[in-house]
């Protein structure tokens, strides 16, 4: 390869096993312009050291698994490159907010109970049978929540987030999309059923619209818009329920 | 060790893994369901598939036409039964993901939207956007969530299963995040790991896809079927092999070589069309048109790109508009990938290794050899795809052989006593997968065995192949046997060691891949996606209208058997699309 | 997944490790000039309760320097306070549809600084006719 240069690449390290608190590592790695952040640290893990431990699936930008904090941003490491920072060099660290396993991989379980936690199915008062076909739902119906379907679970947002790293009770910007997106939808009839967890502290109150979020999003999900729409969704919620004898946007 | 015990074990988290635990929480909510995988669901490779999945919706589509393509798509290899039932429910699965919230890309009346693929006779592929795999991904996992009776091993990597008394009863798994093992004993085992492409050099799969089902299976006797037929997707990017869909040519798109010729109709897939017109051009099968690229390569007329040959997809002509609703994540891709807005400028792709046709042999209800193991998804082989699959066959395959895999696992595991004791058996696989961290005297390093794998599989096994390519490959995988053995590791450690990890998957792929190799070098003939250079450039059906059957043998090369073909309604023809496939398509509605 | 002694980092000093936290932080801080411009407001109110007398002293404080140039900073801080949030406003809304189509963000956004713009201009026009 003509161009091929070289690069630093500082590491966080932490092994739960005989660590104490995590540290940082650099390697020299060659890159050349379509060496993505992912393939420098899969170079170091093949040719300097094995036990470098990150994940990492599908190298499209549609998995989800690579996240990583980049000098400080959080970004899918497959879909940033190593050109764009040479000639300085880059810090690696874990997605902030979530605790450290090992390396650069971080627990997501938190995540995991955050999104089962908000319904994320269509609920339905009474199923329609596979024998009658689809749903219909026309391309503006569609466009009410599609973005907000587009949420490849990545956790960048989670790390964009100091509501969640503050206090990671708050449910956070995925999740509440995900939740939006449910409650968007015009097959769905369960927004009564997720409003409670909408108008609780870890809900979208939780939420002081720092905006971050959506700026990192790979998917331009915009979360924090779906969880602003639904303060708005919540206050209408608060006020029905005095209005209406059943109470809720729902009814 | 921990021992979880559970009444169906389900090993892989992807369309077909979580298809089948819906199924089971749906026809049997008494039965607990144990999905183990080895990343948490929803980042399993369902996720990058594009295109679409087949199911007959319209008034001039029928089951016949679907039946007829599949079959002869695949070269006659298909076992017809099980083809007949997979049309019949292709549909049924598609509605089904619409009523749990998928979201289909939709006509203005609200009717959910069909779209032209490769070898289809007219438009019959479901698509939500160019992110259709995603989307049923992400729909499954979310549904999966609202059964109690499902629950998950997130991050569990599953390195054996446990058999006693001839049946399958349990696996044995590693938590990554802590190394710790896990005895998961079941009354019936759904393997659903997907496919294997990276045991191949360049490849649109994800690096998850090792094998690693169908290693299990195969080590424990369940052969593997019809190996040879791997399959090149002509459309990826090179180098990364990053997938560029088929839907871009079922939009309308364009191939064309260095002179900006639309090569196609010189590889019988012409006349030229200006529109997307069934099983002609563009909408040729994968196998014909990745062979095409070949020839165009060895006549000079591809385009030279820094990371290798490439001809031009071009899509310019289709208009912004339509690129933004039809095709965003292609776009998406191309800005990423290659800094080009593929509104304005052509996309360079080549072929690289995709699909694997073959898979652990099962019959049409994904029951295999084993008792109490099932299959379905890539990692099977039920019998459909035959030598070559057709575009949007395998998001619809997930889902119809997800559902029966665990509707069938559901009810033999109702029948069994409950499971007796697997200690001795997981432990011996327990000492085996601990040996390979605690030996000092290695000297390879893992790195190394991988990549010579991956670059003689590509050599020898490629779109075109030959008796001496084959064997040279036969001949390297067989040494990488011995130098795997000799591995050593960075990493000692226990906790999230995706080093030792990866030394166990490379075991796996390893394996597939000499079942592959010797599948392929024992077919004298050229079939679908196996097309070889030498003497044997013909089909035989005489010989080989045959499923190949790879059987493991420990310490040695896999014993290659054959099994008979099921053909019930559509005798062996020639298998032609362009002009010549009209009369054929015509038969297949008389 | 169950791991074992996990890492947490401290979030001490957050807010500078990013410049949009920077930004964020200001954005709230500006909140603090617009309750002391409040504060001031109902300081005129009880003046005037107060008396003649008592309201007199209260003009004589506002064009005191000192006030004059804690209302050049409350400006400041309006402005800023407002740019951010009509900045972010679309986020907050329910998506507006003209003829189908959803209105873009940057329309709503614009319109807002037009409507402000305008409004500031009737204020003055009315001011400069009393």
């Amino acid at each position: 390869m003509p161009d091929r240069r070289e690069i630093d690449i500082e590491v966080m390290r932490y092994n739960p096993e005989t660590d104490s608190e995590p540290h940082m590592q650099t390697f020299r790695v060659p890159f050349d312009e379509d060496t993505s952040v992912l393939m420098g640290l899969q170079y170091i893990k093949d040719h300097l050291d094995g036990s470098l431990t990150f994940r990492w699936s599908c190298r499209m930008a549609v998995c989800g698994s690579c996240g990583k904090m980049v000098n400080g941003v959080p970004k899918l490491s497959c879909k940033a490159f190593l050109r764009a920072y040479y000639p300085g060099k880059l810090r690696i660290e874990p997605l902030e907010h979530f605790p450290i396993v090992r390396d650069l991989a971080v627990d997501q379980t938190d995540f995991l109970e955050k999104l089962e936690a908000v319904k994320p199915w269509i609920i339905r008062k009474e199923e329609k049978p596979l024998s009658e076909g689809t749903y219909l739902q026309t391309p503006e119906e569609m466009a009410d929540y599609q973005q907000f379907s587009s949420c490849i679970n990545c956790l960048l947002c989670y790390s964009a987030c100091p509501q969640y790293g503050l206090d990671n009770a708050f449910t956070g910007p995925a999740a509440l999309s995900l939740l939006h997106r449910y409650n968007a939808d015009s097959r769905d009839e369960g927004k009564s059923e997720r409003m409670p967890l909408v108008n609780s502290e870890e809900g979208v109150w939780g939420c002081t619209l720092v905006g971050y979020c959506s700026e990192v999003c790979p998917k331009q999900v915009d979360p924090a818009a779906a969880v602003n729409r639904n303060k708005v969704n919540s206050t209408m919620d608060y006020f029905l329920r005095f209005l209406t004898p059943r109470g809720g946007v729902d009814s | 060790m921990q021992v979880v015990s559970t009444d169906v074990a389900i090993i892989g988290g992807g369309g077909a893994g979580l298809r089948a635990a819906i199924a089971i929480a749906e026809s049997a909510p008494e039965l607990k369901v144990s999905l183990v995988s080895k990343v948490v669901p929803m980042r399993s490779h369902t996720v990058a598939a594009e295109g679409g999945s087949a199911g007959v919706t319209t008034d001039v589509d029928t089951l016949d036409l679907h039946f007829h393509d599949t079959v002869a798509g695949g070269d006659w290899l298909c076992d017809q039964e099980v083809v007949d039932y997979f049309v019949e429910h292709c549909t049924e699965e598609m509605v089904q993901l619409e009523h749990w919230g998928c979201p289909w890309s939709r006509q203005e009346s609200g009717h959910t939207s069909v779209r032209n693929f490769g070898g289809m006779s007219t438009a019959r592929t479901w698509f939500a956007a160019d992110k259709t795999g995603f989307h049923m991904l992400h729909t499954l996992f979310q549904t999966s969530m609202k059964y109690p009776s499902i629950s998950r091993l997130d991050e569990y990597f599953a390195c054996d299963l446990l058999v006693d008394d001839g049946r399958c009863q349990g696996l044995l798994a590693i938590e990554v995040a802590t190394g710790d093992f896990v005895r998961v004993e079941a009354r019936a085992v759904i393997m659903a790991t997907g496919g294997a492409g990276r045991v191949f050099r360049q490849n649109t799969n994800a690096g998850i896809l090792t094998g690693d089902g169908m290693g299990m299976a195969y080590r424990h006797g369940v052969a593997l079927r019809d190996m040879e037929f791997v399959q090149y997707h002509p459309t990826t990017l090179p180098g990364s092999g990053i997938l560029i869909t088929e839907g871009c040519r079922g939009e309308g798109g364009y191939l064309t070589n260095k002179d900006g010729y639309r090569y196609l109709q010189d590889y019988a897939l012409g006349p030229v069309v200006t529109e997307p017109t069934p099983k002609t051009m563009e909408l040729g099968p994968r196998d014909r048109l990745s062979q095409a690229f070949w020839h165009e390569q060895q006549k000079g007329r591809t385009i030279d790109t820094p990371l290798g040959p490439a001809v031009h997809l071009e899509l310019m002509h289709l208009g912004q508009k339509k690129l933004a609703e039809r095709l965003p994540f292609i776009m998406e891709l191309s800005k990423t990938f290659l800094g080009i807005d593929a509104a304005s400028q052509a996309i360079p792709v080549c072929p690289s290794v995709h699909y694997t046709m073959g898979g652990i042999a099962a019959d049409g209800t994904t029951a295999t050899a084993l008792p109490g193991l099932f299959a379905c998804g890539e990692c099977s082989s039920v019998g459909i795809h035959g030598a070559n699959r057709l575009g949007s066959n395998s998001l619809a395959e997930l889902a119809v052989f997800g559902k029966l895999a665990g509707e069938n696992a559901a009810a033999f595991a109702r029948e069994q006593a409950p499971t007796r004791s697997l200690e001795r058996a997981a432990s011996e696989s327990e000492a085996s997968a601990l040996a390979i961290l605690s030996r000092q005297d290695g000297t390879e390093r893992l790195a190394s065995i991988r990549d010579d794998m991956t670059q003689a599989m590509s050599d020898g096994i490629g779109i075109y192949r030959t008796a001496d390519g084959m064997q040279a490959t036969c001949d390297v995988l067989d040494g990488l046997v011995d130098r795997l053995a000799h591995v050593r590791l960075d990493d000692s450690n226990r906790a999230f060691n995706t080093e030792w990890l990866g030394a166990i998957e490379l075991g796996f792929s390893l394996d597939v891949a000499r079942a592959m190799a010797y599948s392929a070098l024992n077919r004298r003939e050229s079939r679908g996606a196996h097309v070889r250079l030498d003497e044997y450039d013909g089909r035989d059906d005489q010989q080989f209208l045959r499923h190949t059957l790879a059987v493991f043998e420990a310490d040695a090369p896999p014993r290659i058997e054959y099994s008979n073909v099921n053909i019930t309604r559509l005798p062996p023809a020639e298998r032609v699309y362009g002009a010549a496939a009209k009369t054929t398509g015509d038969l297949a509605n008389a | 997944m169950t791991a074992r002694n996990t890492y947490v980092r401290p979030m001490t000093g957050w807010y500078r490790r990013n410049p949009h936290f920077v930004a964020y932080m200001l954005r709230e801080l500006t909140a603090v000039f617009l309750a002391a411009y409040a504060g001031m407001l109902l300081a005129g109110v009880i003046a005037l309760s107060r008396g003649p007398e008592a309201y007199a002293a209260f003009q004589e404080f506002l064009a005191s320097p000192l006030s004059v140039g804690l209302h050049v900073l409350i400006f400041i801080a309006a402005v800023y306070n407002a740019y951010t949030w009509f900045r972010i406003s679309p986020k907050a809304m329910p998506p507006i549809k003209l003829a189908g189509k959803r209105v873009p963000d940057r329309v709503i956004v614009v319109s807002q600084f037009a409507g402000c713009a305008g409004v500031f201009i009737v204020m003055l026009l009315l001011a400069g006719g009393l």
